[in-house]
């Protein structure tokens, strides 16, 4: 059997001194589609920092087995100086590569999908904060990733068109691993096939609660109260 | 119509400060005697008295001077600056730049004279060395305020040392570029004229030390006139290109 795409064991962090993820366990293999559902402050974010490979834990492990991974920060990152299509081209030009004309067309394709069509020439100043989101988004998944990582993807982007866009990123991507940090009911509901779900504002596994059917337990957000 | 804007509104700046000068000198003008401080109009209506023939060569020189001066410190400073930050000497650097910038202006002249004898070396050699601090340090500080989200980001995609540089570093340091020429042209404008003072027997310091010797104040009023004019359009250059060329980096996210 293949390594997982992504492996972490037992992580540990702790900021001046004070545990934010403690003794957390995650594993994704290829197609698999897991949503980390924590209330506010927990360390979700810093878990997305760990795994971007900008911080280190404290202990334990974060094993990737793939070159192709992504992340969408929970802030746009919007280079401001760069038009839409620039920064949704960026990874390309950053790692000195050429996307070339399909690297284009999936932009244009997904332009299309989150209602951006001829957005391309605008400055990230000229947006919206659901448009920026939405550029994003889309410069995460415009090197087809074979692992992302969403935290808080859709925020300020309408109902309609994050339906929209998650129906298009599963059905171009099928294989794609996702790992979808959020705090929205909804937002599960359209991505993942499972949750760890985290009542208590610490990302530990034994606050951890593994939901394989999230459809069914997010039907009704009271579920949550 | 943009680009045309761009370039009046700069130009109108520049005007209305320049008007503003000329009002608060022709109002302090007549609070005191003309032998001390004439007005604009005593200044002008008399330049056929006291004007040297050879005054636009001079006035050239002086030019010749301070741009290679100051383009010499704009170019070391900005390269030693993000030399010493990609090596992580910033403290170093700036320590070094602020005891340079505590030698007195005349010393250096001087030394500068005696290394080099009278002629345009002392004063270029002077504009740089006294510019050169301010840019360092500015530059070193300009790199200091980079994007530290974009700059993870890019991180987070792999991205090559160039690209980082490229879209990090040099975004952050052109809004310090600006400032370095606005800041690095008003001080080599006073330097050329003190390295003329001492190191040149041409050049518009050269004749604002003879005429303030004979206590022609109209002639030395004129002098600082023409100097202030350059700093002036030097101003409203630098505003324009930044306003134009360089306008995307002043946008924010």
């Amino acid at each position: 059997m293949d390594k997982p795409l992504l492996c972490v064991e037992s992580l540990v962090k702790e900021i001046a001194g004070q545990a934010v993820i403690s003794g957390l366990n995650i594993t994704l293999n290829v197609s698999d589609r897991t949503a980390i559902f924590a209330p506010s402050g927990a360390g979700k974010s810093t878990l997305v920092r760990i795994l971007s490979g900008l911080e280190l834990p404290t202990t334990g492990s974060v094993s990737i087995h793939t070159d192709r991974i992504s992340t969408q920060f929970q802030e746009p990152r919007l280079f401001p100086f760069l038009t839409v299509r620039q920064n949704i081209l960026l990874p390309f030009q950053a790692q000195g590569i050429d996307g070339g004309a399909v690297a284009a067309e999936w932009m244009r394709e997904w332009l299309e999908v989150s209602n951006m069509a001829g957005t391309g020439d605008l400055y990230p100043y000229q947006l919206s904060g659901g448009m920026k989101q939405k550029v994003s988004f889309i410069r995460a998944i415009i090197q087809r990733p074979q692992l992302l990582i969403l935290d808080e993807p859709f925020q300020s982007i309408d109902m309609k068109t994050k339906a929209k866009m998650a129906r298009h990123l599963l059905a171009a991507d099928p294989e794609m691993a996702l790992l979808l940090i959020t705090h929205l009911p909804a937002e599960v509901n359209l991505l993942a096939k499972r949750v760890l779900y985290f009542t208590e504002p610490l990302l530990a596994q034994q606050n951890a609660r593994l939901i394989e059917e999230p459809a069914w337990f997010f039907r009704d957000e009271n579920t949550l109260q | 119509m943009k680009r045309q804007k761009a370039f009046s509104t700069p130009l109108r700046t520049e005007l209305l400060g320049f008007g503003l000068v000329l009002a608060i000198w022709a109002a302090a003008s007549t609070v005191y005697p003309a032998y001390i401080l004439p007005s604009p109009t005593e200044t002008f209506a008399s330049l056929a008295e006291y004007l040297p023939s050879s005054f636009a060569t001079q006035a050239l020189l002086t030019m010749f001077r301070l741009v290679i001066g100051f383009g010499a410190a704009l170019v070391m400073g900005t390269l030693i600056g993000i030399s010493a930050y990609w090596l992580g000497i910033q403290n170093i650097a700036n320590s070094l730049m602020v005891s340079l910038q505590v030698i007195p202006g005349t010393v250096l002249g001087v030394i500068f004279l005696l290394l080099f004898g009278l002629g345009s070396m002392a004063p270029i050699l002077l504009v740089a060395a006294l510019v050169l601090p301010t840019i360092v340090i500015n530059t070193v500080r300009g790199l200091d305020n980079a994007d530290t989200l974009l700059a993870q980001y890019l991180l987070s995609v792999h991205a090559t040392r160039m690209a980082t540089l490229r879209f990090i570093y040099l975004p952050a340091l052109v809004p310090t570029l600006q400032a370095n020429i606005s800041l690095g042209i008003s001080l080599a404008s006073k330097i050329v004229v003190l390295g003329e003072f001492i190191g040149a027997q041409d050049g518009i310091g050269y004749l604002l030390n003879r005429a303030q010797i004979t206590l022609n104040m109209r002639e030395v009023f004129f002098y600082l006139f023409v100097l202030l004019a350059f700093s002036l359009v030097a101003q409203a250059a630098n505003t324009l290109v930044f306003a134009t060329i360089f306008k995307k980096y002043s946008f924010t996210g």
